[in-house]
């Protein structure tokens, strides 16, 4: 009689505690409904910038307008657009994509086919790494408004993601007819330059860079990616004016910062580059920053605190790619930058396990492919990493780095030809590659 | 009276909760498989499903062990292996097809719930009742739930979406049957004897609780911190 009075109480307090769970849940679901997000301080220099004050006048008054009229579409759209702009500039995608992304599904809530919320979640939906909903998204869109150059842009991205190249470039060809203007020549720039025409990619990015505004956040970082260019053909003065224009233009840009770094580690001016780093790491978050302070550090002789970092890189890309699992808003697949993080820290095994997610998710994708064969590379199966650095080649892209892990990987398969012509090219062009792939680079080049 | 009265509540509770109408999670694609022959897509889950259970599935191997501690008949732990093969099959499939979605932030809490209430079961029922097959059954469908949405994160090619999810839960059955196997050549068996009853009542009591402690710590967690 006891226990059968003990096993009721346990199913009770079973199905009470199923209950909470359901309830808490429920709760938390609907607080998250009327939450209202606002725009979060910035720090440091990015509060100095003039633009912030006008930032801050804008989100207020639209915050207003919602909070008057919670159906606001026009408002509830214009602050995920501030709240989509803010997170690129200063790196909070967490918060500033959830937020911006409850409003985009309020509007879309009210009415499923509005144009301006689709291309607006597909845009977040890229930015997280989403690139199948985000291309889905996008094709929604495009299917209700087919005379929008910004879809097609959007439309250009998910496809290039996915490594559907020539459906990007019919795309982009669609966007330049429409509005040929900063985003639509950067586009372009970047299809030339996976193509391998560098020449062509440079002259593009600079248009875009005469079609945009001096100072604007999306001219500075055409500015850096022209910088880029220059990296890669080897003109690394002519990147240094760049970064450098970038600065005079947009003071304590954190991506021109960045840049500066790249060259100062070139020359081996390591102090230098690691408060550039720095620098740029406190301005703006982005993953990319500190995998660089760990390479700068490890040059510099500071191999604890490269490893430090390096640690701490991967727990945080985790934690983002965990919050994907948990909530589709605000997760960011981070596979392919987890990959190269455990490469840093020796970790191959963990390193193919992240670039194979990566593959699984486009397979298409040349810098998928490309890191799927690095890992398998650096795990010594030279055969697989073959096949996969063959398929990262196919759109006869120059960038530097790709070719020297493809000489590598045809060294080490026995194409002495392949090899050679692939680290030859590279090396005689001197291209800003990391350093130890040049020092491994050079040393195979030699024992051919 | 009152006990039918709790198990019926069980039987629609969970039911009603597996058909909580939540936002749409689509299940992620895995286009590298889908271009890949059947074997190769066949062995690639069946390592999956394997992993799944041993080593990283602790909470379903917790959940397995604590199934299979009263079972003093290799009949009853069948019928229970089998009622939770058949459930969470069931809602792996519905759940990889969009048809049931329930998000991890209300399974992965109840996975850790059903563990506790087994392992309470075990500790003051010394012998199986006839209902436990039927609650496994609906363990299963939770469980089936947290299979998936760590498929969910790997994706399913969609030509071979039936070879994939087939595959994963034989791979997931192979883990399972490894851990019943282990339970009872190195438990069940060696304790089954007339003179080792009061030696297997300890064991079934002490791992019991401890699995329900742990089982305590996880459902804090995950209600409260995750």
């Amino acid at each position: 009689m006891k226990k059968k009075a003990v096993y009721i109480t346990t199913v009770l307090l079973f199905v009470v505690a199923i209950l909470f769970v359901v309830i808490k849940y429920k709760k938390e679901v609907l607080r998250e409904e009327y939450a209202t997000y606002e725009l979060l301080p910035r720090q440091g220099v990015l509060a100095q910038q003039e633009e912030w004050n006008v930032v801050k006048t804008n989100a207020a008054t639209l915050l207003d307008k919602i909070k008057a009229n919670p159906a606001d579409k026009k408002s509830l759209l214009a602050l995920s657009g501030i709240f989509i702009q803010e997170a690129r500039v200063t790196g909070n995608h967490l918060y500033y994509d959830k937020a911006a992304m409850k409003y985009i599904n309020k509007v879309l809530k009210a009415d499923t086919n509005h144009f301006e919320a689709l291309t607006l979640k597909a845009l977040i939906q890229l930015s997280q790494h989403h690139f199948t909903e985000g291309l889905a998204t996008a094709q929604r869109a495009r299917i209700i408004n087919p005379y929008n150059a910004f879809v097609y842009g959007i439309l250009v991205d998910a496809h290039v993601e996915m490594g559907n190249y020539d459906s990007a470039i019919v795309n982009a060809s669609h966007m330049i007819d429409i509005r040929p203007d900063i985003r639509s020549y950067a586009r372009i720039s970047y299809l030339r330059e996976i193509h391998g025409d560098y020449a062509g990619a440079i002259a593009a990015m600079k248009l875009a860079i005469q079609a945009g505004i001096a100072g604007d956040e999306t001219t500075a970082w055409s500015r850096v990616q022209l910088g880029h260019l220059y990296e890669n053909v080897g003109d690394i003065e002519g990147a240094a004016i760049q970064y450098k224009r970038t600065l005079e233009e947009r003071p304590s840009y954190a991506y021109a910062l960045a840049g500066l770094a790249r060259i100062a580690t070139v020359k081996e001016n390591y102090d230098t580059a690691i408060t550039c780093y720095l620098q740029a790491d406190k301005i703006t978050r982005d993953f990319s920053f500190k995998e660089a302070l760990t390479e700068v550090y490890e040059l510099a002789g500071q191999k604890n605190k490269a490893s430090e970092i390096a640690v701490a890189l991967i727990e945080t890309m985790s934690c983002n790619a965990e919050a994907a699992v948990g909530d589709e808003n605000i997760g960011h697949y981070s596979d392919r930058e987890l990959a190269y993080a455990y490469l840093n820290v020796n970790n191959e095994k963990k390193a193919l396990e992240h670039a194979l997610l990566e593959y699984n998710r486009r397979p298409n994708n040349i810098d998928a492919n490309e890191t799927l064969a690095w890992a398998y590379y650096c795990n010594g199966d030279y055969e697989k990493a073959l096949i996969f650095i063959k398929k990262a080649l196919r759109t006869n892209s120059k960038n530097p780095t790709l070719l020297c892990r493809a000489g590598l990987i045809y060294a080490k398969c026995g194409n002495k030809t392949a090899a050679k012509d692939a680290l030859q090219y590279v090396l005689n062009t001197n291209a800003n590659i990391a350093k130890a792939l040049k020092t491994e680079s050079i040393g195979i080049i030699q024992s051919l | 009276m009152r006990r039918l009265r709790a198990r019926y509540m069980l039987f629609f509770l969970l039911p009603a909760f597996l058909m909580l109408s939540l936002s749409g999670l689509a299940h992620t694609i895995n286009y590298a498989l889908e271009e890949a022959p059947r074997g190769q897509v066949f062995w690639y889950y069946f390592k999956l499903g394997v992993q799944h259970i041993l080593p990283f599935g602790v909470d379903h191997i917790l959940f397995i062990v604590a199934l299979c501690l009263p079972g003093n008949t290799g009949k009853a732990i069948f019928w229970q292996a089998t009622a939770f093969t058949i459930a969470h099959s069931i809602t792996l499939v519905l759940s990889m097809k969009n048809i049931v979605m329930v998000p991890a932030a209300l399974v992965e809490p109840i996975i850790a719930l059903s563990i506790l209430f087994v392992a309470i079961e075990n500790i003051f029922f010394s012998r199986l009742k006839p209902w436990r097959v039927g609650i496994v059954f609906l363990f299963g469908l939770i469980h089936g739930m947290g299979f998936a949405s760590s498929l969910n994160e790997i994706g399913l090619p969609r030509n071979r979406f039936f070879t994939s999810i087939f595959s994963f839960n034989v791979g997931v059955e192979l883990g399972q049957l490894t851990i019943i196997a282990s339970m009872l050549a190195f438990i069940l068996l060696p304790l089954q004897r007339q003179a080792m009853l009061k030696q297997k009542q300890w064991v079934t009591y002490s791992l019991s609780l401890l699995i329900g402690l742990v089982a305590v710590y996880w459902t804090v967690e995950r209600v409260f911190f995750l």
